[in-house]
């Protein structure tokens, strides 16, 4: 079954991926396009739940793309954790951010991989 | 059925185009260097994407299929990871944040993690 649902799951997620980038674009673009600066930005650090490289470079690839959001860098924990550190502009706090992120990677993990699963 | 590829088309392109205005305009009013970065990354990766995308269902033939394909690819891996070296390597070289309302990279290097 996971074999079936794979491309399913990879689909779904392009397409919700890609109304997050209209949805945030608006957001920068009417932050620019009226007086001022609304935005609120700070760096984060983010411990995600990827097991591999590749999902963590993914990961920061979607970040960086995602208007408003750019993946600064990277270290591993001791205990193994990779963790990221995000610039973020439209959150109120750092927990507003890892919010986001956290949605966004549950999303992604269960879309890459075969067997699913957001952990 | 024509029109409505024509139609999707267009609006793919019109996406792409709104994406680069967001970016050109970023550029010019945001205040520090990680912002505009920012701003930059999300055009060169998702912005041409949707206009290629928006190309293609203009002129739908195998080869453009194909260009297509292999643009998408090198942007998304390319592009990204560009914005992602060159925001570390200002974060390095110590360029200050413009009024950062939270900020745990510099909290967490100096306790030294």
């Amino acid at each position: 079954m996971t074999w079936l649902s794979w491309p399913i799951r990879l689909l779904v997620f392009t397409g919700w991926f890609a109304k997050e980038i209209v949805v945030a674009s608006a957001v920068v673009l009417r932050d620019n396009l009226t007086p001022g600066q609304a935005s609120t930005p700070g760096i984060a650090h983010y411990a995600t739940r990827c097991r591999t490289d590749a999902e963590l470079t993914l990961l920061a690839a979607l970040i960086t793309l995602t208007p408003g959001t750019l993946a600064l860098g990277t270290e591993t924990t001791p205990a193994g954790a990779r963790v990221l550190f995000v610039h973020g502009m439209y959150n109120v706090d750092a927990d507003a951010l890892r919010t986001e992120l956290r949605d966004m990677e549950g999303r992604m993990l269960h879309a890459v991989r075969r067997r699913g699963g957001r952990s | 059925m024509n029109a409505l590829v024509t139609v999707t088309g267009d609006v793919l392109i019109v996406v792409g185009a709104l994406v680069f205005t967001t970016a050109a305009l970023g550029v010019l009013r945001f205040p520090d260097a990680y912002t505009r970065l920012s701003a930059v990354g999300t055009a060169g990766g998702i912005g041409i994407i949707f206009v290629v995308s928006g190309a293609l269902l203009h002129l739908p033939s195998v080869p453009n299929l194909v260009k297509v394909i292999v643009i998408i690819a090198l942007q998304l891996i390319t592009s990204a990871i560009g914005s992602i070296a060159l925001a570390r390597s200002t974060y390095l070289t110590r360029t200050p944040l413009h009024r950062p309302a939270y900020d745990e990279l510099t909290s967490s290097a100096t306790h030294g993690k």
